[in-house]
Parts: structure tokens; C-alpha cells; sequence
């Protein structure tokens, strides 16, 4: 899939999730796949940095995170 | 014409005798009364008792007068296998075809007795694979004998660098991206319990020439039915202080 979903941890790490080709839609693997209680955004891969050198200071605003919330 | 009363009709000299003319006559038989030796271009009927019975909802029944389907084959002997048998001497296989979909299914009793429930494949006249009552599936693939095969139950084949991509999976949902080296492997059928088998390689390189160390160190952990968690390092530097990514990361459940 050329989506992932971004969510923030309690602790303010930020974790990407990377959808399969499971027959299931990104919605349908965010709401299963994102901890429960947390906000997410649907983004388009190019939106993810590919430089990881600095990947544990990533970060995202949290009125971002608007297109659900993990169940 | 009406009725002609014979006792017995009998074709001289090899002649034949014709019953009914090129229109629709109908030929009828009453209740009660028997044909016995009959023979036609296409039917032998040899039986010395019913051996085929057509009820009034037109179910067959062979072996049985109470047919329950369409066709019902009944065996009340004991020591005596109920069998259709194919044969086909064309030097082709034979096979069944269902136009809709098929389902065999074997009970015994309403569900009165697993044991007697199994579906057993034979080849060569030695059993090779079964469908027990218990629904576990037992084949004889080089094993030497008919055993429980356990199946994985999930995996993948990811690449954990750059921008992390699933390469390809079976029951995976999803990889999580937790931090560099970090990753979650997300079920999209949950298993029954955390005590499963997780089996998971890593290495620096897909393709081309080996880089040692780089990422070639991977340790599984957190498990739980619905994910399990990976974190790839640099091998022979101890993983807590040297997670690394890796190109080549594949994870296997088995249960």
C-alpha cells in the first residue's frame, strides 16, 4: 500500500504503520492496528521521511492526528 | 381399442415386438406388479431384491428404500466399506466436479463420535493424508507416517530501512515502525494465545554482498495473540545499545 498511519505513544514516540496487502482497507488496519485510545493520520508514504538517522526525534502535532482513533 | 388380457407375450423366431408407436404412448406398469430379468440396450437388472429405489420426492436410493438426498448410498452390511468407485481404463484420472462449490463432510451420528468422523485421502492404497474429527489436518509428507501438520500461522518479509516496506505476508496486517530497529508484527487473524513459535531472521543485505554485522542480530519479544515485536541490531556488539535497521527482515509463526 502507498499509505501509512502515523500515531503518537503516551510517552510521545511516534509509531508508523506500515499496511499489508491483507484484503483489509488502511481504515479498516488503522482502527485494528493503532493502540486503543490513540489518535491517527493517514498519510501517503511520501509524507514519511526515509532518512532514519534521527528516526526517535521524529515527532507530529497532535491536532494532527484527526482521522480516527485506535480500537 | 381397449384391454387385451394375455398371460404371456412372446417375440418368435428373433423378431422383436414394438410397444407404443413414433407419438407419445405411454407404457405403464401397475403398482404391485414386477418386472423381473429385464434387460434393455442400456440396463442389466440382475438383482435378486431392490437394489434401487426412486421415492416420490425422486430421490435414488441405492441400499436403501428412504432415500435422504438426491442420491443416497447405504450399506447396512458390516466388515464392508461403502464405496463409489470410478474407473477409467483411457489412461485418464477420473475426478468429481461440482459446479458450485463442494463440501465434503463426514459425521457420524450428529456429531456422536469424532473418531468416526475422519476424512482420509489414500494413495496407492497407503493413507496420506486426513481431516480427523477434531479438525486437525495430518499428512504424510516425508514425515514416515500420517502426523498433525502444524501450519504458520503468519509471516513476513519486510525491509526495515529507509522508508520500511512489506515485501510480501500471509495473515500479517501490518508491520509497525516503533523507533530504528523497532518493529511490531500485526496479526490480521489474531492466534488463539501468546504460546506460539516466532522464528525471525534479519541482515543488512536483500541482495549483493553481505555487510557482517550490520542489522544481522534480531530478537524477538512481547508476545501476545494479536502482535509480536522485533528489534534488529549489530551482531556480536550486544542489541541493547546497538539496534540497527536491516534490509532484509522476515518473521515466521508457526503453532
Amino acid at each position: 500500500m502507498d499509505k501509512r498511519i502515523i500515531y503518537k505513544n503516551t510517552d510521545g514516540s511516534i509509531g508508523i504503520i506500515i499496511p499489508a496487502d491483507c484484503g483489509l482497507t488502511v481504515e479498516e488496519i488503522a482502527r485494528k492496528d493503532v493502540p486503543t485510545g490513540l489518535s491517527y493520520k493517514i498519510v501517503d508514504v511520501s509524507e514519511v521521511p526515509s532518512d532514519r538517522e534521527f528516526r526517535n526525534a521524529w515527532t507530529i502535532d497532535d491536532s494532527e492526528l484527526t482521522d480516527g482513533v485506535g480500537e | 381399442m381397449s384391454k387385451i388380457k394375455v398371460n404371456e407375450i412372446v417375440n418368435r423366431n428373433g423378431s422383436s415386438i414394438t410397444i407404443g408407436d413414433a407419438n407419445t404412448s405411454t407404457v405403464a406398469i401397475n403398482s404391485g406388479t414386477t418386472l423381473t430379468g429385464f434387460s434393455s440396450t442400456g440396463i442389466d437388472d440382475n438383482a435378486t431384491s431392490t437394489a434401487v429405489t426412486i421415492d416420490s420426492s425422486n430421490n435414488v436410493g441405492i441400499g436403501t428404500s428412504s432415500p435422504d438426498s438426491p442420491l443416497t448410498i447405504s450399506n447396512s452390511g458390516t466388515g464392508t466399506a461403502n464405496a463409489i468407485e470410478l474407473e477409467n481404463f483411457s489412461g485418464e484420472s477420473s475426478y468429481i466436479k461440482a459446479k458450485r462449490g463442494l463440501t465434503l463432510s463426514a459425521d457420524y451420528l450428529d456429531n456422536s463420535n469424532a473418531s468416526q468422523s475422519n476424512i482420509t485421502f489414500e494413495t496407492d492404497g497407503s493413507e496420506a493424508m486426513r481431516i480427523d474429527g477434531s479438525a486437525n489436518l495430518k499428512f504424510n509428507s516425508g514425515y514416515g507416517s500420517v502426523a498433525t501438520a502444524y501450519g504458520c500461522r503468519a509471516w513476513v518479509n519486510f525491509n526495515g530501512t529507509g522508508t520500511v516496506a512489506i515485501r510480501d505476508s500471509g495473515n500479517v496486517s501490518s508491520i509497525t515502525d516503533n523507533d530504528n530497529g523497532d518493529y511490531t508484527v500485526n496479526f490480521s487473524n489474531n492466534l488463539p494465545d501468546n504460546n506460539y513459535s516466532a522464528v525471525a531472521s534479519s541482515g543488512s543485505e536483500y541482495t549483493g554482498t553481505i555487510i557482517y554485522n550490520d542489522g544481522a542480530h534480531c530478537s524477538v519479544f512481547n508476545y501476545s495473540s494479536g502482535n509480536v515485536q522485533i528489534i534488529t541490531g549489530t551482531y556480536g556488539q550486544g542489541i541493547t545499545n546497538n539496534i540497527s535497521n536491516a534490509e532484509a527482515v522476515s518473521v515466521a509463526i508457526f503453532r
